[in-house]
């Protein structure tokens, strides 16, 4: 495909979809300006790769995955110099019922508490609802590995956000196994 | 009544305020057609790589030679030191003649591991939350872990008590050999440019050497690695359109003019300009005097490719894939103090060991962070 269609492709998905991409990535990130940067490198490595122009909603799905490793790996390398970074503002926490903001702000803090991966599986899990196998094969993990970070996960988020008890399912699909948190041969 | 984490991830997604211009479409429609030209125009990674003899542009060997191989610095031997230590002290055993590896688990939990079988030796809960952290950094006598937290503050926690304490602002914190530096990137007094700071930690004096203005815009340096004689340091200088590997001398007036840099020899001519395709990333310096680096897609500029694991020594040239590891996700890379196995943690925070026979094999999973 002549790279010129590809460009369009691009534009068009930054076009009516980068915004969403963004909130997507500040779920990840936490602050805007990340999320912004992990947004661009995402799409960066899908469109340098990409030969054919799959469906639209493919496409965004691909981004989607780029933007799960780009995250966890630019995690460990972080660009931001300063401690300064654009968190949100209290207006933007402001926004609604007492209460939404009081949950706004308890979600905010909770998230914070988790590892990159964890960060990673519960975004994948409860925000864009794929399921453990969907999870695992997006990030390219056992799903075994995807039900011991939710696992971990859902316990440090009860800890600020209190239990709960309908995340801890029976369905096959979402039981979490026991496994230590590192293990070791003996 | 249980948080509805669903609708709660929802609120929160929609709660910052960007509009539709968030993404700058014609500075991601730049990079994407530079990387095409160098895919285009060049060989690749996997087959850059695994070219025997594929030259190596040196632009100027370190200026001091490098510590012979089979006089390697002396490893810290945690067992053995008489100072209290919050690792429960192990029956003495045959794998206890290598140093212990330290490693953060993915629950914030520092463990101490056994490097032949990555059995528990012991651990120590530390008093701030690590359940985010990054690299980490042990000090020689094995007293003292080194590690940044989510807001760029680098933390001194004591692996006795797990006690921590604010060290300085920035990130990649690496200590010298002898124990008594402590290199790390952050931004100089009064300015918000990359810099290689090296702390004095009996003063806590820190002397800043900010990235000169001729290397801007320099959007990325990785952490320092030491030689072990702590004459030199290498680490990974990102540019705008290059990522090299800077080697110099911390201690020297001026850091970035004495600096020698490494990287591939261009491999691919594009517009009549000549390119290298691939880029070398981490440096990790062994005792020998060679590097390991990872080898990855010269415009990808946050690689996550499965790009292999190299050995270069600078002053031939010549990159030795590490064929074990070849598609192996890897996120960090820790060297034995003689520089002959390798500890490499993958994506899934998986920890293997390789050792210079080739092998590799699974220590450790759930590990965030590792240091030997």
């Amino acid at each position: 495909m002549p790279d010129r269609r590809r460009d369009e492709a691009l534009a068009d998905l930054v076009r009516h979809r980068g915004e969403a991409l963004v909130r997507y990535a500040f779920l990840l990130t936490g602050d805007v300006a990340s999320a912004q940067d992990v947004v661009q490198d995402a799409l960066v490595k899908v469109f340098v790769h990409l030969r054919a122009r799959p469906q639209p909603e493919f496409l965004e799905a691909y981004v989607r995955r780029a933007i799960i490793t780009v995250y966890i790996d630019g995690y460990r390398r972080r660009r931001q110099w300063t401690q300064s970074q654009h968190l949100l503002t209290q207006d933007e926490f402001s926004r609604g019922p007492d209460e939404d903001v009081a949950a706004r702000l308890d979600l905010y803090a909770a998230l914070a508490t988790l590892a990159p991966q964890e960060r990673a599986v519960v975004v994948l899990r409860y925000f864009a609802d794929l399921t453990v196998p969907e999870v695992a094969e997006d990030m390219g993990i056992a799903a075994g590995t995807v039900k011991r970070y939710l696992s971990n996960a859902i316990g440090k988020l009860e800890q600020g956000l209190g239990p709960m008890p309908s995340l801890r399912s029976d369905d096959p699909e979402d039981m979490t196994v026991a496994t230590p948190r590192y293990g070791g041969r003996s | 009544m249980e948080f509805d984490l669903q609708r709660g991830l929802r609120d929160l997604g929609g709660a910052p305020s960007v509009g539709p211009d968030t993404v700058p479409t014609d500075l991601v429609l730049r990079r994407v057609r530079r990387g095409r030209a160098l895919r285009t125009a060049g060989i690749g990674v996997a087959a850059a790589a695994v070219i025997v003899g594929a030259v190596v542009a040196v632009v100027a060997l370190p200026r001091d030679p490098v510590p012979p191989a089979d006089t390697p610095t002396p490893a810290p031997e945690v067992t053995t030191t008489p100072a209290p230590t919050p690792f429960q002290t192990p029956e003495p055993t045959e794998a206890e003649s290598e140093p212990a590896v330290v490693a953060v688990t993915v629950d914030g939990t520092i463990v101490r591991l056994n490097p032949e079988t990555g059995t528990e030796l012991g651990s120590v809960v530390p008093q701030v939350g690590l359940a985010s952290v990054r690299s980490i950094a042990l000090s020689p006598d094995g007293l003292d872990l080194y590690t940044t937290t989510d807001t760029t503050t680098i933390l001194r926690i004591s692996l006795h008590d797990g006690a921590a304490q604010e060290i300085a602002t920035g990130v990649n914190p690496s200590v010298s050999p002898d124990g008594t530096t402590l290199a790390y990137i952050g931004p100089a007094p009064g300015t918000e440019n990359p810099s290689l700071n090296l702390l004095d930690i009996a003063s806590g004096v820190t002397r800043h050497s900010p990235i000169p203005g001729e290397y801007q815009p320099a959007t990325w340096i990785g952490e320092p690695s030491w030689t072990s004689d702590g004459s030199l340091v290498a680490f990974e200088c990102c540019f705008d359109d290059a990522a090299d590997i800077a080697v110099t001398d911390p201690r020297a007036e001026d850091v970035w003019s004495s600096a020698e840099w490494l990287h591939p020899a261009p491999d691919a001519e594009h517009d009549g300009i000549a390119y290298a395709t691939v880029s070398w990333r981490d440096p990790v310096w062994l005792a020998d005097g060679r590097l390991a680096v990872r080898v990855t897609d010269a415009w990808d500029e946050n690689p996550v490719d499965d790009g292999p694991v190299a050995v270069v020594d600078p002053a031939i040239g010549t990159p030795h894939v590490l064929e074990a590891l070849v598609g192996t996700l890897v996120s960090d890379i820790a060297a034995r103090p003689d520089g002959q196995s390798l500890l490499v943690l993958t994506h899934d925070s998986t920890l293997l060991r390789w050792d210079d026979d080739g092998s590799v094999r699974e220590l450790a999973t759930g590990i965030a962070a590792v240091a030997w």
